[in-house]
C-alpha cells in the first residue's frame, strides 16, 4: 500500500482521538422542507461536534433525519425545496456553511468535507470512467499536472487495495461489481486528503463480507490520515465494530448520545435501550425466544406530538412526556438524553 | 419423516447473445442443491447476494420450473408437474416476498387481494372437530388481518396507504389464506427497519406456531437466521457448502466460508470489538464456474486439489454435513 504522501499529514496534525478543538461544529441545526402539504421539520436543532481521528456514529430509523443531516452539513439539498432555520451553524474553520457561498461551498465540498454515498451503483456517472471521475476532483482542486494526478490516482486506487488499479483506472462503473465501486466512491473521497469524511450508509448495499472488506478499509485510512469521520448506519453492529461516540436520532431529534462503550452499557433513553434489545444477538442462544419490540410507528413529521416524540411508544410514559417535551441534558461526561425520565446508569459508572 | 425433499435441484437460466439471439451460455444460478425439510421446523438459507438462494425458494414454489434435479412434496414429485398438478401444491406451499412494496397489488384493495386467494382455493371455511363448516370469505379475511395483527378497518385500504412493516403483514396475510402447510419466506425483514423487523420476525414465530407451520426462511443476515430457524443451509454460488443446526452453529461450522461469514458478522457490543474477518476478492460470476471448489478462488486455506475437483457434501455428524475437503 502505497502511502507517503498521506502520512507525512498525520504527523502534521498529529491529535489524539477525540482531544484538542472539534472540526466541526454543528448548533442547532434546523432543515425544513417545503411540500405540498405545508413546511416540515425534518431536522429540529441538531447539535454534535466532530473531532479528528473519531468516527462519530449517527444511528436511527429511516426517516430519522440522519441523511438530511449530511446532506445539510454538505449544502446538497435544493434550496428551492428547503432551508435552514435561523440560528442554524455548521461551523468549519471558522466558517458557517449554513450561510457560506456557492463558491465558498465549493472549496470545502471533496477538498475539505467528503461524502460516501449509499448507493454505489447510482452514486458513480455511468459514461465516464474511473479515472476521469477521480481526475475531476484533483483537477478542480490541486495544482498538480495531468501525470501527477493520474499518478495519485493510481495511489489512491491501490491505497483502497482495488486490484489491478492500474487496468481498473480505465474502466467504467459498470465493469465493477458493488463493492468495488464503493471503493472508487471511498478512493474518490479520500483523494483530497479531505478532514472529514461523511459516509452515509457505506455498506448497505454490500454483502457483509464485503462490508467487513470496506469498515475495515475506513478503519485503516481513519488512522493513517487522522481524518475524522461521520459514520451514518441503522446497523448497530456497525456502529460497535467502529464507532467511538454515538449519536441516536429518532423523528428528527437527537435523542442521545454517548461514547460508545456507555450507550451499549447503560443506554439512558427509552428508545435507545428498546433499539439495542430489539435486534437479534449472534451466538447468545436466545434462539426461538420472542424479540423485544417497539410497538407502533415513528410519528409523522406533520403531525407531531406536542410533547416528547417518542412518548406513544415508550414504556415509560406518563402525563408529562405527552404535554411537554423534554430538552437535550447533560447526563454524565460527553453524554446527553433526551427524557423526562433517563433510565438509571449502573451504579459502578 | 421429511416433509420436502430436494435431490440435485438445478436452475440454469440461459443467456442469449449474438447476431442469432443464440443461448451463449448459462447463469449456474442452483447447481445441484440436496436436502430435506422436516415437518415443522424452520429451515434458514443464508448467502450472499448471488448465491442463489431467492432462485431456490422460486424453484420450490415452481415459480421457476428447475432445469435438473427434483424434489418431493409429502411423497409427491413436483419438480415438472403441469398446471393443474400444481395447484393443490401451491395451496399447501406459499411464499412471502422480499420487497413489500412491489409484491402487493396497487389496485387491489387488501379486502380484494385476500377474497382472490380464498375463493380461488376454496379455502372459506372452519375445521371444527374434523369438520368443515363453510364461512364466509369476509369472515375468513377480517380473521386474517387481525391475526397478523392490522385493524379491521385495514381490509379496505390500498397497499400504498400502509407502512413497510404493515405491507408485510399484508404479505404474511395473503400466504396464509390459503391455509397452507409450508412457507417460504423469501428476505422476509431484510427490508425494514430494526424495531420494525422484530414485530415481524415475531408474528411469524407466533403465526408457526399457531398453525404449526413449517418454513424455509431465506435471508442474508445470519444473526436473523440463527435466531429464528432451527437449522441452516450456507450457500455460495449455487452450492450448499454446509448444513448446520444453529446451536452448533458458532461452535463447530467448518467450512471456511461459513466461518468467514460468521467472523464478519458485526458484533454484539463493543467489547466484543475485533478484527473482522476480511475475505479478499469477489464472488464469482455465475457464468463460468471454476471446476474444483467455487469457494477456492477466496478461500485462506486452499489447496492445490480444491481448484481441480469439487469437494462432495459430507456428513460430519448428525444434521451436519460440509463441502470441504480440508476440514473435519
Amino acid at each position: 500500500m502505497n502511502s507517503s504522501h498521506l502520512t507525512t499529514r498525520a504527523a502534521r496534525e498529529g491529535s489524539a482521538p477525540g482531544s484538542g478543538k472539534p472540526v466541526l461544529e454543528v448548533e442547532h441545526l434546523s432543515t425544513c422542507f417545503k411540500t405540498d402539504q405545508g413546511v416540515v421539520t425534518a431536522i429540529d436543532d441538531v447539535s454534535f461536534e466532530l473531532y479528528a481521528g473519531e468516527t462519530l456514529g449517527i444511528v436511527g430509523e429511516s426517516g430519522s433525519g440522519k441523511t438530511v443531516t449530511s446532506k445539510s452539513i454538505m449544502r446538497l439539498l435544493s434550496e428551492h425545496l428547503s432551508f435552514q432555520k435561523e440560528g442554524s451553524v455548521v461551523r468549519f474553520e471558522g466558517k458557517n456553511l449554513v450561510t457560506a457561498t456557492e463558491d465558498e461551498m465549493r472549496n470545502v465540498r471533496g477538498a475539505r468535507i467528503a461524502m460516501i454515498f449509499q448507493e454505489p451503483m447510482t452514486s458513480l456517472n455511468p459514461v465516464f470512467t474511473i479515472g476521469w471521475q477521480l481526475d475531476e476532483a484533483l483537477k478542480y482542486h490541486t495544482k498538480l499536472n495531468r501525470a501527477e494526478r493520474k499518478q495519485r490516482a493510481i495511489e489512491m486506487l491501490e491505497l483502497v487495495e482495488m486490484p489491478n488499479a492500474k487496468r481498473r483506472f480505465d474502466e467504467y462503473p459498470h465493469q465493477l461489481s458493488g463493492g468495488m465501486r464503493q471503493r472508487v466512491m471511498i478512493a474518490m473521497a479520500l483523494c483530497c486528503e479531505p478532514d472529514i469524511l461523511i459516509a452515509d450508509e457505506p455498506t448497505t448495499a454490500l454483502d457483509v463480507t464485503i462490508q467487513a472488506q470496506i469498515l475495515r478499509l475506513m478503519d485503516e485510512l481513519k488512522s493513517k490520515l487522522n481524518t475524522a469521520i461521520m459514520l451514518i448506519t441503522h446497523d448497530l453492529g456497525v456502529v460497535a465494530q467502529t464507532c467511538d461516540r454515538v449519536l441516536v436520532m429518532y423523528a428528527g431529534r437527537v435523542v442521545e448520545s454517548a461514547p460508545i462503550a456507555q450507550l451499549f452499557d447503560a443506554p439512558r433513553h427509552p428508545y435507545t435501550k428498546a433499539l439495542l434489545s430489539s435486534i437479534p444477538k449472534s451466538g447468545r442462544r436466545e434462539h426461538g425466544k420472542r424479540l423485544p419490540t417497539i410497538e407502533g410507528l415513528v410519528p409523522s413529521l406533520f403531525h407531531l406530538p406536542p410533547g416528547c416524540r417518542f412518548a406513544a411508544r415508550c414504556a415509560y410514559r406518563d402525563a408529562h412526556c405527552d404535554a411537554v417535551e423534554p430538552e437535550l441534558t447533560d447526563a454524565g461526561p460527553r453524554r446527553e438524553v433526551r427524557c423526562h425520565y433517563p433510565l438509571e446508569a449502573p451504579e459502578a459508572n | 419423516m421429511s416433509l420436502l425433499q430436494v435431490d440435485g435441484l438445478e436452475m440454469h437460466f440461459p443467456v442469449r447473445g449474438g447476431v442469432l439471439n443464440r443461448v451463449v451460455s448459462h447463469v449456474h444460478a442452483v447447481n445441484g442443491v440436496s436436502f430435506e425439510v422436516r415437518r415443522g421446523e424452520t429451515l434458514g438459507v443464508v448467502g450472499e447476494s448471488g448465491c442463489g438462494k431467492s432462485t431456490l425458494g422460486k424453484c420450490l414454489v415452481r415459480l421457476h420450473e428447475p432445469t435438473g434435479g427434483s424434489f418431493r412434496y409429502d411423497g409427491v414429485e413436483y419438480a415438472h408437474s403441469n398446471h393443474g398438478e400444481l395447484m393443490d401444491y401451491r395451496s399447501r406451499v406459499q411464499m412471502i416476498f422480499q420487497d413489500p412494496y412491489s409484491s402487493l397489488n396497487p389496485r387491489l384493495t387488501i379486502r380484494d387481494c385476500l377474497r382472490e386467494v380464498i375463493l380461488f382455493h376454496g379455502t372459506n371455511y372452519v375445521e371444527r372437530k374434523g369438520v368443515r363448516e363453510p364461512i364466509g370469505a369476509d369472515e375468513l379475511i377480517l380473521e386474517l388481518v387481525e391475526k397478523v395483527g392490522l385493524r379491521a378497518d385495514a381490509v379496505d385500504k390500498y397497499p400504498h396507504e400502509f407502512s413497510g412493516g404493515q405491507r408485510q403483514r399484508i404479505g404474511i396475510a395473503r400466504a396464509l389464506a390459503c391455509k397452507p402447510e409450508f412457507l417460504i419466506a423469501d428476505e422476509p425483514v431484510s427490508a425494514l427497519d430494526v424495531s420494525i423487523q422484530a414485530q415481524v420476525l415475531n408474528l411469524l414465530m407466533d403465526l408457526k406456531d399457531e398453525f404449526g407451520l413449517t418454513l424455509i426462511f431465506i435471508s442474508h443476515d445470519l444473526k436473523v437466521i440463527e435466531h429464528f430457524c432451527d437449522r441452516v443451509l450456507v450457500m455460495y454460488l449455487g452450492n450448499v457448502v454446509e448444513e448446520i443446526p444453529c446451536e452448533e452453529l458458532h461452535a463447530s461450522a467448518q467450512h471456511p466460508y461459513t466461518r468467514a461469514l460468521l467472523g464478519a458478522n458485526p458484533i454484539n457490543h463493543p467489547s466484543e470489538k475485533r478484527e473482522l474477518t476480511v475475505l479478499e476478492g469477489d464472488v464469482p460470476s455465475p457464468f463460468d464456474l471454476p471446476k474444483g471448489c467455487a469457494f477456492a478462488g477466496r478461500c485462506p486455506i486452499a489447496e492445490p486439489r480444491c481448484r481441480e475437483s469439487r469437494p462432495p457434501l459430507e456428513r460430519k455428524s448428525s444434521g451436519h454435513r460440509a463441502a470441504c475437503f480440508l476440514v473435519g
